[in-house]
C-alpha cells in the first residue's frame, strides 16, 4: 500500500510531455524513472521502521 | 522563385481542429455541445483565480527575483542551505502540475540548480494540509517515519538527478 501510495504521489508518466516542456526532457524522464524505484525502496524502508520501533 | 508558404502553427492548428469537432458536433448534437460548453465554463471559473496567482508569481519572480539572487539561494553555488531552501518550499509549495511546472522552469531559467527542483518536486509528497487526515488513517508514527523519509530521500534523488542532467 506504501509503494502504491509513493508512486501515485512521485511518478507522472501523463504529465511527463508538460514536464519536459519546462524542465526538459532528460530531467522529466530521469526523475520519473528514479522516482518509481525510490517509491519502492521508501516503501520498504518505512515497512522495515515500522517493524524494528512497533 | 515562388514566394515561401508561411507554415501554420500546430497550435493554432489544434484550436482549429476543435473549433471544427464543435461546429459539426453542434449540427448534430446541440445538446451535447451546450452540456460541454457549461461544463467548460465551469471548469473556467475554477481555473481562472489559479491561473491568476500564477501569472501573479512569474510576474513577482521578474520583477523581484534576479538570477543572481536565485543562483545565490538555489543555484549551483547554494550549498546546504539551497538544499534546506528546497526541502522547505517543496513542503511548503501546492498546486497542480501545469501550475508547479511553469514556475520551476521560471527559476530553471534564471539558474535554479537541476537536483534542487528535483528535491522541491519530491517533498511535495510531504502535504501539511493532509497531515491531519494521514494520522487519522494511518497513525501519528507511521506519517512521521514516511514523512521523514521522503524528507531524506528528496535529497538523495536530487543528488542522482544531478549525475544523469547536465546543467
Amino acid at each position: 500500500m506504501d509503494s502504491f501510495h509513493m508512486i501515485w504521489t512521485t511518478v507522472g508518466l501523463v504529465m511527463i510531455p508538460l514536464e519536459s516542456t519546462f524542465l526538459g526532457r532528460r530531467f522529466a524522464v530521469a526523475r520519473n524513472v528514479l522516482n518509481f524505484f525510490f517509491a519502492i525502496v521508501v516503501a520498504a524502508a518505512t515497512v522495515y521502521t515500522m517493524e524494528i520501533t512497533g | 522563385m515562388k514566394p515561401e508558404k508561411k507554415k501554420m502553427s500546430p497550435r493554432l492548428k489544434f484550436l482549429i481542429s476543435v473549433l471544427v469537432f464543435y461546429g459539426v458536433t453542434a449540427f448534430f448534437c446541440p445538446d451535447t455541445v451546450r452540456d460541454a460548453l457549461a461544463g467548460f465554463g465551469g471548469m473556467l471559473t475554477k481555473v481562472i483565480p489559479i491561473l491568476g496567482m500564477v501569472f501573479g508569481f512569474l510576474f513577482l519572480v521578474n520583477l523581484f527575483v534576479n538570477p543572481g539572487w536565485i543562483r545565490q539561494h538555489i543555484g549551483a553555488e547554494s550549498g546546504a542551505k539551497g538544499w534546506l531552501y528546497a526541502v522547505i518550499s517543496g513542503i511548503l509549495i501546492s498546486g497542480p502540475p501545469y501550475i508547479i511546472y511553469p514556475m520551476l522552469g521560471k527559476l530553471k531559467q534564471h539558474g535554479a540548480r537541476n537536483g534542487l527542483l528535483a528535491a522541491m518536486l519530491y517533498n511535495r509528497n510531504v502535504k501539511p494540509q493532509f497531515l491531519p487526515a494521514m494520522v487519522y488513517y494511518f497513525g501519528l508514527r507511521y506519517t512521521l517515519i514516511l514523512s521523514i523519509y521522503i524528507i531524506l530521500f528528496s535529497l538523495l534523488n536530487g543528488k542522482i538527478l544531478e549525475r544523469f542532467v547536465r546543467e
